[in-house]
């Protein structure tokens, strides 16, 4: 086990390598990517803020901002990276090669997508940095925020590979993959409240995330155990549920003959 | 001992019009040290030989072992270069790729990073080390292409056309280094369609046509007894009627452009010459049988076996 975490944690750092290679030979690129990240949030923000009377899903504050980027970046994030790599790769004539390491191409998009996810911290601290200084305050975010991300970023990471699955065997996937993006996006603006509301969206990916997140951000309640557990459980589900279709898929295009494809 | 061992492998793919049998009950075996040319016409089944041994197919029957090992499982052991240059990182430089998919055969950093450096040097590729992919020449992207199959030294390489789209010389330097590997004690699997670089280093041969295995012999075994022929050139090609009536009255004679083979027949050779007219010949010279009459005159003497054609209800 301790051989397997290794070999893995091993994996994550080639690929932040990689990662962090190609992000400073191409600085301007990564720059211009990252500002356009910032303007598009930014855009959708002050949209839905306008379009919903000034109130805000995850509240008007300063943490609430962040937060709601995060979110944003690790949603959108989660659920293209897989799909949009499979894309990539195929049409560069890389995607087999990733086939014939030892880990095998599910471990390699996992490590990817950890890799991908920690090489996005640096970007929200930048971006952290950069709104304290632009309204000269300082942040106040909660540690047990980390756990609703963590949840959210699994579950997002789940619908990503099932994107990824879809991806191995018809390789152009760039609708489903914006739709998915859409679908999560809308999910960060908006806020749905009922009877029984809840209960159904606890099975949703993704939801109970945002939803324990607008508590400590709204309301100041803190995470209860229940809560906390849901949220594991919530995003370890999809995480495995798009992570098995992925395997299927992987076998499935083996069989077919489709990895070649591109 | 025995490196790759094939085993009634069988793939059929399903088209839209039925279904084709790709390969059809292949059984081959390959020892360390040795290099097996797969040969074959377009479409008779070598890339998909080769992507089943390298577990990026699945065989619908038979099996493939690496030793003791199933293929599922013998991804360290086994090096492969998949057709063309394009298992490349453009936008990472050589040692760069190198390291990359010396990582994901399990190599650490350090380890990666010498083999990498020593690969480098050893095979002419130390001074664009650190140049993108994308700024080297085609020949140097292929030599890379090889390497980073290499990095975690291989028992077994399979090489799926590496010298494809390569001038004489770049394709003459990737054979020397598939040679230089194979007398490293490295069983090599290779597919090309150029059999004159084959002869160069095959130890043995498999002639696939159709799907089906129709040769496997030791190189030397093929051209024995065949070492010589007579070759004669002719000014303009025959026409297609000539060629006809040349093959069907001496099955023996082989014709590739403008240049008509006979083997070593004493007998037939001025019947043939009396058939070319006098004004269109060039020369007639004595040489040596090649792989490639070999391979030419094997794939014109098998029984021509369409395709089986499965339609689905």
């Amino acid at each position: 086990m301790r051989d397997v975490a290794a070999q893995f944690a091993r994996l994550v750092g080639l690929e932040l390598r990689r990662s962090w290679i190609l992000t400073t030979r191409y600085r301007v690129d990564s720059a211009l990517s990252v500002g356009l990240l910032v303007l598009l949030f930014y855009g959708l923000l002050f949209g839905t803020r306008s379009a919903a009377l000034g109130t805000y899903a995850l509240g008007s504050g300063n943490e609430g901002l962040l937060l709601g980027f995060s979110c944003w970046v690790l949603a959108t994030g989660g659920v293209s990276h897989v799909a949009h790599d499979i894309e990539e790769e195929a049409k560069t004539g890389t995607l087999e090669p990733l086939f014939l390491g030892v880990p095998g191409p599910g471990t390699v998009f996992m490590a990817r997508n950890v890799a991908a996810m920690l090489a996005g911290v640096p970007v929200l601290l930048l971006v952290a940095t950069a709104l304290a200084l632009a309204t000269r305050s300082v942040f106040h975010v909660c540690a047990a925020a980390l756990l609703p991300l963590l949840s959210l970023d699994m579950a997002a990471s789940g619908i990503g590979f099932a994107l990824g699955a879809l991806a191995i065997l018809v390789k152009r996937v760039r609708i489903p993959v914006v739709l998915a993006q859409l679908v999560v996006v809308g999910m960060l603006v908006s806020h749905i409240e009922g009877p029984g509301v809840q209960q159904l969206l606890a099975w949703l990916p993704i939801a109970p995330a945002l939803h324990a997140l607008r508590r400590l951000l709204l309301s100041g309640a803190s995470l209860t155990p229940g809560t906390c557990v849901l949220l594991v459980a919530n995003g370890m589900a999809w995480l495995a549920i798009g992570f098995g279709l992925f395997q299927l898929s992987i076998r499935r295009a083996r069989a077919l003959g489709l990895l070649a494809q591109h | 001992m025995t490196a790759l061992s094939i085993r009634g492998v069988s793939k059929r793919f399903s088209t839209r019009t039925g279904a084709v049998d790709a390969v059809r009950d292949v059984s081959l075996d390959i020892a360390h040290g040795e290099v097996l040319a797969l040969l074959g016409e377009n479409g008779a089944g070598k890339s998909t030989l080769m992507r089943m041994c390298a577990g990026l197919l699945l065989p619908d029957a038979g099996d493939i072992r690496f030793g003791t090992e199933l293929h599922a499982s013998a991804h360290r052991r086994t090096g492969c270069l998949l057709e063309g240059s394009r298992n490349l990182y453009w936008r990472l430089t050589p040692l760069e790729n190198l390291e990359y998919y010396g990582g994901l055969k399990g190599l650490h950093r350090r380890q990666a990073r010498e083999r990498a450096a020593s690969l480098l040097q050893r095979f002419g590729l130390a001074t664009k080390r650190a140049e993108p992919v994308q700024t080297l020449s085609r020949g140097m992207q292929q030599r890379l292409s090889v390497l980073c199959s290499l990095i975690h030294e291989p028992a077994i390489l399979l090489l799926d056309e590496p010298t494809l789209g390569l001038d004489h010389e770049s394709s003459a330097l990737i054979v020397d280094l598939i040679r230089e590997i194979a007398t490293g004690g490295v069983a090599v699997v290779i597919s090309s369609h150029q059999v004159d670089l084959m002869q160069e280093i095959a130890t043995d041969v498999a002639i696939l046509r159709r799907g089906e295995l129709i040769v496997s012999a030791p190189a030397r075994v093929l051209l024995q007894g065949r070492e010589s022929i007579f070759e004669v050139q002719v000014a303009r090609g025959l026409d297609p009627l000539q060629q006809a009536c040349l093959v069907a009255e001496f099955p023996d004679v082989r014709i590739t452009g403008r240049r008509i083979t006979v083997d070593n027949r004493t007998d037939i050779l001025p019947l043939v010459l009396a058939r070319v007219r006098g004004g269109n010949l060039v020369s007639v010279t004595r040489g040596a049988t090649t792989l490639a009459d070999v391979f030419q005159q094997t794939v014109a003497d098998s029984p021509f076996t369409p395709h089986r054609e499965v339609q689905y209800a």
